[in-house]
C-alpha cells in the first residue's frame, strides 16, 4: 500500500534508545518497492541498527547509485541527507562526501547491477582506498526496473523468469572485497534479519571500508523456481554458521574461574579481546557448500573489525566463551556473555547516561570522573570504599588518583590513594567496571620529574599500589620543561607497548609543551586535565580549549567546584575559613565575580530544584569541550547529590545566565 | 650567401628550436627564453610537443617582442635545427631573409639548403664528442652548448644565462660549473668563428616590468587554492594534469596547517573521469569546494554527473584544458574545441555557466571566480582553459588578491535559520532569481534534510513524476541561467578609433594575437570594434554589440565555430551576421593568421570603412 502516507503518530511506550529516540524517528517516507521485496527488509535492518546504536540520523550522509536498491535510503533515516547519484557511481560521491566531511557516518547503499557491472570500477576503488563507509549491496542478481535481465551476480545456471539459462560465470562481490582489502566484508540475507542487524552495526562501526552483500529476493522477477535468489532457494540454502550479535567498544573483560585449564582459556580469551567483538551463540560447524545466502564473516584486520565472527574455523569457541561469560555473571547456564558486561556499565541509577569517548582514544567513560585526592586523606578506607562502590553501582566508571596523593598529609609518603583504590579493586572485583586514571611527574621524594627513567619506575609502583596489569589512562602531572617532550613520550610509548599502559593524558602542561607533544608524532596526549570550573574559565577557555576542540582531546576537569566554593555551601571567606582543609582555597573567589556566580547558581538551581554543585557540574558537562569533569566527596551521601548532575539538563537560558554572571 | 637580405631586427623576432623529445633539451631553451626575459625584453615561449615519452618531434618557439605581442605570430626568423627528422620541414618554415642555425659535423649538400636564408653551421656534435665521454653528458650539453652559441650570435647578456644556470641547478651545486663551462664552449666558438653577432638581436631593455613567468595551469590551481577549494578530484589527461599536480604543490605550502603540520585539503588521483566528477559532486554537496580538472575526452565521460549536478543542483568546478579533438585527436595541441560539449553537457535539456580566461592571470582570477559562482549558482562552472594558456609559460601581470574578500558561499540555509522556523525547499525559488536555498548533510537533528536525486521532484524535493512540478523545475532552471548572465565576467569592448560597422567577437587564448592583428588589420585600412567574451551565458551587451553592427566576426580555435553556434543559439542572431574566422590545425592562431583572414575577408567583400568627415 505504497499510496498511503506513513501515520506520524506512535505508541508512546514505543522504547527509546540513548537519545531517547524511537526506531520510528529513524524511517523515512514509505516504500513504493513491490511488495515482499527483499530490499525492504533491509532498511528494516538498517533502521534497527541505527536505532540501536543510538546514531543521530542526522549525522548519516546515505549515498545510492540508480536502481531499486537505491530508491531504499528514502524509506530510512528521513532526517538525514541523502544523495541518489547516478548508476553505479555511488562509491565516487560517497568518496568524495568524505573527503569533505569525516565526521559524518557514510551509508552507502547499491545493487548487485550497480556495484557488479556498471559501477565495478568504481566499487572496486573505493574498496581499496579504505573510505570509511558501510557499503551495502543489496543483491538480488537481476535487473528489476528493466524487467528481470541478469545481473553479474546471477549464479550460472540459474534461470530467469522467462527461462533463460545464465551461462556466464557470476561475480562474488564478497571475495573481491577481500581481494581489494575492505578491513569488514560480510554476507548475510535480507530475510536474516537477527542477523543481519548486528552485522550493519558492526559494519557502521568499523573504521574503513565495511562491505556488505546481502542477498535480497526480487519477488518480481527473481522468485521463480530456478533461481538461486528466490526466497525459498535461500531459505532452504541459508546455513547461518554463526549466531551474531555486536558488541560496541567497551572495558575488557576479566574472566574468573577456579579452573586451572579455564583460566589458561580466559587469558587466551583475554588477548584475544579487542575493543570489540563478537557474541558466539550454537554455532555450528560450517557445511561448506558454497552456496551464497550463508553469513560469512571475514575480518580482515581483527583489531580493526568491530564484528569479529570466528565460528567458522573455531565453531567449538562459542560454547566455549558462553561457558565463561556465564561464569562470570554468576548465573551457571546462563548464556549472557558480553550483553550482561554492556549493561553493568550502562544501566546508571540515575535514569540513561552516555558515556562518552575520551579524546579520541577507545576508553568511554561516564560524564562525572571521581577524584581520588580525598583516599587515605578525608576519607579513610572504609569510606572511600563506600564511595567507590557508590560510584561504581550508579553506573559511573572513571576515577582519578595521582602516585602522590595524598603526600601533603603528614606522614604520608604518596601513593596512599592509589593503594585504597588497588584495595578496592581487589576486595570489589570491579576492575572491568572501572577506569583508572592516574598520574606521574609529582614529587615522591626525589622532586618532580617527568624523565624516562622516572616514569617507567613510577609506573611499576602505581600499577603494583592499583593492584591492576594496566593503567587506563596515564597522565602527565606536573610537566617539566627542562625534559625534552620525546623522552617524556618515548616512556609513555614503552608503557604502552608493554601493555602497561592503555591511553595517555596531560595535566599542568604549557600551551606550548602541549603542542609540540602532539606534533611529536609519538603517543599523542588523548586528553587534558586542567584546573577549569564555572569560576575559573579564562585560563582554559582563552589557551587550551581550542586545542582540545581542534585536536580532539578529552578534557577532564579538575577543581571542578572551586575547591567547595561552587557548592554554595560558603557564602563568605570567614565562613570558609572555618574549614581548614578547604577555607584558604576558596577565600579567593568572594569577589565581585564570584558572589554573581554564586546568585546566578541559586537562580538556576532553584529552578531546577537542584544543588550549585549540580548545576556547576551540569554546566561543565553541558560544554561541548569537557568530557568529564572530576568531583570528590568525602561521603556517600555527598557523592548521591553530586552524580545527579549527570541527569540534569540546563536549559540554554541557564547555560546563558551561568556564562554571564562568570564572564571574565 | 642568402640571395634575400637577413632580417635585421632588434627584440623583435621568433626562434624556434627543433629538437627530439626527451634529449633534455626542454631546459636549455626555456633558460633561453628567461634569459630573454631577464633582459628586460618581452618574450613569449610555446612549446610544441608530442605525445611522447622519447624520440618524436618537438619544437619550441620564443617569440620575442619589445612591443609586447604575446601571442603567436606565426613564421620563424631563427630556427635552431636539432632534429633530423624534422630538417627538411623546418627549413621549409623559416622566413625568407631568416636564419638556420644547424649542427654542422655531418656536412650537408647545399641542396638541404634554401638559398634565401642564411646557415650557420656550427660542428656541436664533434665539440661534446671532443669534451665529453659520457654519451648522456654528450647529449645534454650539446643543448647547453648550442644555448652558448646563441648568446654571441644574438648578442645576449651572457652573465645573465650563467646566473640562470645557478638558479636551475641549486641544490645540485657541482652541476652548475659543467654547465657554465659547456656554455662557454658554445659562446667561445662563434665568436671565434662565426660573424657575431647576427643582423637579428638583442638588446636589453625595461619593457618587462614586474610582470611574472608562469603557466597557466599553475595559475588556475593557485586561483582554486585562493579560491578556497579544498577538494580536488582528478585523473591525468593531458594537457590538464599539470593542473592537480599544480595544486597539490601550492597546498603544499599554503595549506599545510603550521602549527599542527597536517594537510587541509584533500587531493584524490581518481580511477577515472566519471569517478574524479562523482567525488567532487560528492564533496561539494558536502559542503567543500571542490574541482577537477581535465580535457576534453575527460569531459566526455563526465557527462552523465554533470547533468546530475545540473538537474539537482550541486556546485562543482571543472578545469577543462581543451587539446584538439575529436576522440583522442592531438592530445598535445591546442584547440578551444570544447566550448558546445561543455555549454550544452549532458542529456536532456542541460545548460552550463563558462568563463573565459585568455592568459593565466585570468587563469588565477577566474580559478578563484569559478568557486563563488559554483555556490551562488549551485551549478557546474567550466574554466575553459587550453593547452596554450595551460602548458605554456606566458609573461603576465602579477596576481592581485585581496584578504579582505570574503567567499560567497551562496544560499546555505543555516541551523540557526531553520530552528528559526524558516521553510526551507531545496528548490523553491524564495528570491525570484531561480536559486533555491540548500543546506550541508548534518546542519540540524530534525530539518533541513533532503534528498538529492536526478530524477524529477517538487520544489521540497519529494519525488513526482508529475508534469507541472518537472516544468515548473525546469523553468525555473532556466531563471538561474538568465541570473548567471550577470555574474559571470562580463565581456570587455574596445571601440576602434574610427566609427565602424564592423566588429569582432573572440575569446580565451585567442585574445594576445587578435590585439596584435587589429593593428595590421588597421593598417589595411579597416576598423573593427572588438569584444572580448568572457563568460556564458552571454551578458546582454553580447546581443547589442551584434545588433549594433552590420556583421561581426567570431574568431575561434575550431572546425565549428562553437562559440559563433552558441552566439546564434542562445542571443537568436541571424547567423549570416556572424563571420567565422576558424583557426584549428592544432597550433595556437597567430596574429598573421587574423589579420589576412579578416582583412582578405573585408578586402573581397569591398566592405571598407566608410568615410567620416572630420
Amino acid at each position: 500500500m505504497t499510496y498511503l502516507a506513513k501515520p506520524k503518530f506512535h505508541h508512546p511506550g514505543l522504547p527509546r534508545n540513548e537519545l531517547g529516540y524511537t526506531h520510528r524517528d529513524y524511517e523515512g517516507t514509505v516504500s513504493t518497492l513491490c511488495a515482499g521485496c527483499g530490499h525492504d527488509s533491509i532498511t528494516a535492518s538498517i533502521i534497527q541498527a541505527c536505532f540501536e546504536l543510538s546514531i543521530e540520523p542526522h549525522r548519516v550522509a546515505k549515498i545510492s547509485g540508480i536502481g531499486c536498491s537505491s530508491k531504499t535510503p528514502t524509506y530510512f533515516l528521513g532526517n538525514s541527507h541523502g544523495f541518489n547519484s547516478v548508476h553505479g557511481r555511488m562509491p565516487s560521491v560517497l568518496t568524495g562526501a568524505n573527503l569533505a566531511n569525516r565526521d559524518l557516518i557514510y551509508l552507502g547503499v547499491s545493487g548487485d547491477g550497480d556495484s557488479a557491472s556498471i559501477g565495478f570500477g568504481q566499487f572496486a576503488h573505493a574498496v581499496r582506498r579504505g573510505v570509511n563507509m558501510a557499503y551495502i549491496v543489496e543483491n538480488n542478481g537481476v535487473y528489476g526496473l528493466t524487467k528481470g535481465q541478469f545481473s553479474a551476480t546471477a549464479d550460472r545456471g540459474s534461470k530467469s523468469k522467462r527461462g533463460v539459462i545464465n551461462t556466464d560465470n557470476s561475480i562474488d562481490l564478497v571475495a573481491m572485497a577481500l581481494q581489494l582489502g575492505a578491513g569488514f566484508v560480510a554476507r548475510s540475507f535480507s530475510g536474516d534479519k537477527q542477523q543481519l542487524v548486528p552485522i550493519i552495526k558492526a559494519a557502521i562501526q568499523h573504521k574503513g571500508a565495511s562491505f556488505i552483500d546481502v542477498i535480497s529476493p526480487c519477488v518480481a522477477f527473481n522468485n521463480h523456481a530456478g533461481s538461486t535468489k528466490s526466497f525459498d532457494f535461500v531459505r532452504e540454502h541459508n546455513e547461518a554458521v554463526n549466531k551474531l550479535d555486536f558488541i560496541s567498544s567497551r572495558m575488557p573483560i576479566e574472566v574468573r574461574t577456579r579452573h586451572r585449564r579455564d583460566r589458561r582459556a580466559a587469558r587466551r580469551f583475554q588477548a584475544g579481546a579487542t575493543q570489540t567483538r563478537c557474541r558466539l551463540r550454537r554455532a555450528r560447524p560450517h557445511r561448506g557448500h558454497g552456496l551464497p545466502a550463508k553469513a560469512r564473516l571475514e575480518g580482515s584486520d581483527r583489531h580493526r573489525s568491530p564484528l569479529h565472527g570466528q565460528g567458522r574455523r573455531r565453531p567449538a569457541r562459542a560454547s566455549r566463551y558462553g561457558r565463561y561469560a556465564a561464569q562470570r555473571a554468576g548465573r551457571p547456564g546462563a548464556v549472557s556473555g558480553p550483553r550482561r558486561a554492556q549493561q553493568d556499565q550502562r544501566q546508571p541509577a540515575l535514569g540513561f547516561m552516555k558515556f562518552r569517548q575520551l579524546g579520541q582514544s577507545d576508553l568511554r567513560i561516564a560524564p562525572i570522573m571521581l577524584g581520588g585526592n580525598v583516599f587515605g586523606w578525608n576519607a579513610d578506607e572504609k569510606t572511600s570504599f563506600a564511595l567507590l562502590d557508590a560510584f561504581v553501582d550508579t553506573g559511573f566508571n572513571a576515577i582519578d588518583t595521582a602516585n602522590s596523593y595524598s603526600r601533603w598529609v603528614s606522614g604520608h609518603k604518596g601513593g596512599e590513594s592509589e593503594a585504597i583504590i588497588g584495595g578496592w579493586l581487589k576486595k570489589s572485583g570491579k576492575r572491568n567496571k572501572a577506569v583508572i586514571a592516574t598520574k606521574v611527574g609529582a614529587d615522591m621524594g626525589d622532586g618532580m620529574s617527568v624523565k624516562k627513567d622516572y616514569i617507567l619506575r613510577q609506573a611499576e609502583d602505581s600499577l603494583k599500589r592499583l593492584q591492576v596489569d594496566c593503567i587506563d589512562l596515564y597522565q602527565t602531572h606536573f610537566d617539566d620543561a627542562k625534559t625534552p617532550v620525546d623522552e617524556t613520550l618515548s616512556a609513555y610509548a614503552q608503557l604502552i607497548k608493554q601493555g602497561k599502559v592503555r591511553a595517555i593524558g596531560a595535566s599542568n602542561m604549557s600551551v606550548e609543551r602541549l603542542k609540540e607533544s602532539l606534533a611529536s608524532g609519538l603517543p599523542r596526549y588523548q586528553s587534558l586535565q586542567p584546573n577549569y570550573n564555572l569560576y575559573d574559565r579564562k585560563a582554559f577557555e582563552t589557551e587550551y580549549e581550542p586545542i582540545c576542540l581542534a585536536e580532539k582531546l578529552g578534557v577532564i576537569s579538575y577543581y571542578s567546584l572551586a575547591a567547595g566554593f561552587l557548592t554554595g555551601k560558603y557564602r563568605s571567606a570567614e565562613e570558609a575559613a572555618k574549614n581548614p582543609a578547604r577555607g584558604g582555597k576558596v577565600k579567593h573567589y568572594f569577589d565581585a565575580r564570584g558572589l554573581a556566580v554564586l546568585k546566578a547558581l541559586d537562580e538556576v538551581s532553584a529552578r531546577h530544584n537542584a544543588t550549585p554543585a549540580q548545576v556547576s557540574l551540569a554546566w561543565l558537562i553541558a560544554r561541548p569541550s569537557v568530557t568529564a569533569p572530576i568531583v570528590s566527596a568525602t561521603s556517600v551521601k555527598q557523592l548521591g547529590e553530586i552524580l545527579k548532575a549527570a541527569a540534569l539538563k540546563l536549559t540554554v537560558g541557564d547555560i546563558a545566565a551561568l556564562d554571564k554572571a562568570s564572564a571574565y | 650567401m642568402s640571395t634575400a637580405t637577413p632580417i635585421s631586427r632588434v627584440n623583435d623576432f621568433v626562434v624556434r628550436f627543433a629538437n627530439v623529445n626527451g634529449s633534455g633539451s626542454a631546459s636549455a631553451n626555456e633558460m633561453f627564453a628567461r634569459a630573454v626575459m631577464r633582459m628586460g625584453i618581452p618574450v613569449a615561449p610555446r612549446n610544441i610537443f608530442p605525445s611522447n615519452i622519447q624520440g618524436l618531434p618537438t619544437w619550441y618557439e620564443v617569440r620575442v617582442s619589445e612591443a609586447g605581442h604575446l601571442g603567436a605570430r606565426g613564421g620563424t626568423d631563427l630556427m635552431v635545427a636539432m632534429n633530423p627528422q624534422t630538417f627538411d620541414k623546418d627549413i621549409a618554415s623559416i622566413e625568407p631573409g631568416g636564419y638556420l642555425f644547424y649542427d654542422s659535423t655531418k656536412p650537408l649538400p647545399p641542396s638541404k639548403f634554401r638559398a634565401d636564408i642564411s646557415v650557420v653551421g656550427i660542428p656541436l656534435t664533434a665539440i661534446c664528442n671532443r669534451e665529453y665521454t659520457d654519451p648522456r653528458q654528450r647529449q645534454l650539453f650539446k643543448n647547453i652548448v648550442y644555448i652558448g652559441a646563441l648568446t654571441a650570435l644574438l648578442e645576449m647578456d651572457v652573465a645573465v644565462v650563467e646566473q640562470l644556470i645557478g638558479e636551475q641547478y641549486k641544490g645540485k651545486d657541482k652541476l652548475i660549473a659543467p654547465n657554465i663551462k659547456a656554455l662557454h664552449i658554445g659562446r667561445d666558438y662563434a665568436l671565434l668563428n662565426l660573424e657575431c653577432p647576427l643582423s637579428l638581436r638583442l638588446k636589453k631593455c625595461d619593457k618587462v616590468g614586474d610582470r611574472i613567468f608562469v603557466e597557466g595551469n599553475s595559475a588556475a590551481a593557485l586561483g582554486a587554492v585562493y579560491g578556497g577549494a579544498t577538494v580536488c578530484a582528478w585523473y591525468p589527461i593531458t594537457p590538464s594534469s599539470s593542473v592537480a599536480d599544480a595544486f597539490t604543490k601550492h597546498c603544499g605550502k599554503l595549506r599545510v596547517d603550521p602549527e599542527t603540520k597536517k594537510a587541509k585539503y584533500a587531493i584524490i588521483q581518481a580511477e577515472d573521469e566519471l569517478a574524479s566528477i562523482g567525488m567532487v559532486i560528492g564533496a561539494a554537496w558536502n559542503g567543500a569546494r571542490a574541482f577537477t580538472a581535465t580535457s576534453g575526452p575527460g569531459i566526455s565521460l563526465m557527462q552523465e554527473f554533470i547533468g546530475l549536478a545540473y538537474f539537482a543542483e550541486i556546485p562543482a568546478v571543472i578545469f577543462d584544458v581543451q587539446r584538439a579533438g575529436p576522440s583522442t585527436g592531438m592530445p598535445t595541441r591546442t584547440q578551444q574545441c570544447d566550448i558546445i560539449s561543455c555549454a550544452y553537457a549532458s542529456h536532456g535539456d542541460t545548460k552550463h555557466v563558462l568563463i573565459f580566461p585568455e592568459n593565466p592571470t585570468e587563469a588565477f582570477e577566474f580559478g578563484a571566480l569559478a568557486f563563488d559562482l559554483a555556490d551562488r549558482l549551485q551549478t557546474p562552472i567550466f574554466v575553459m582553459l587550453d593547452l596554450d594558456i595551460g602548458m605554456n609559460t606566458h609573461l603576465s601581470k602579477p596576481f592581485v588578491w585581496d584578504d579582505s574578500r570574503v567567499y560567497d558561499r551562496g544560499k546555505v540555509m543555516t541551523a540557526e535559520e531553520l530552528e528559526a522556523g524558516k521553510d526551507f525547499g531545496r528548490y523553491l525559488d524564495v528570491d525570484g532569481d531561480g536559486i533555491p536555498y540548500r543546506t550541508y548533510p548534518g546542519t540540524h537533528p530534525t530539518k533541513g534534510s533532503f534528498f538529492t536525486r536526478g530524477t524529477s521532484r517538487d520544489r521540497y524535493a519529494k519525488y513526482t513524476e508529475e508534469a507541472a512540478p518537472y516544468v515548473d523545475n525546469m523553468q525555473r532552471l532556466v531563471r538561474k541561467f538568465d541570473t548567471a548572465k550577470d555574474l559571470v565576467p562580463r565581456p570587455l569592448i574596445a571601440t576602434a578609433d574610427k566609427p565602424t560597422k564592423y566588429g569582432v567577437i573572440y575569446y580565451g587564448s585567442t585574445a594576445p594575437p587578435m590585439d596584435e592583428a587589429i593593428h595590421m588589420i588597421e593598417a589595411r585600412g579597416h576598423s573593427l570594434d572588438r569584444m572580448r567574451v568572457r563568460g556564458f551565458p552571454f551578458h546582454s551587451s553580447v546581443n547589442s554589440f551584434v545588433a549594433d553592427h552590420d556583421f561581426v566576426f567570431v574568431v575561434e580555435q575550431n572546425r565549428d565555430a562553437q562559440l559563433r553556434s552558441l552566439v546564434v543559439n542562445e542571443c537568436g542572431i541571424d547567423p549570416v551576421r556572424l563571420v567565422p574566422i576558424l583557426h584549428f590545425d592544432g597550433t595556437p592562431i597567430t596574429a598573421r593568421f587574423i589579420a589576412k583572414a579578416i582583412g582578405d575577408r573585408l578586402d573581397a567583400l569591398k566592405v571598407k570603412p566608410m568615410k567620416v568627415n572630420s
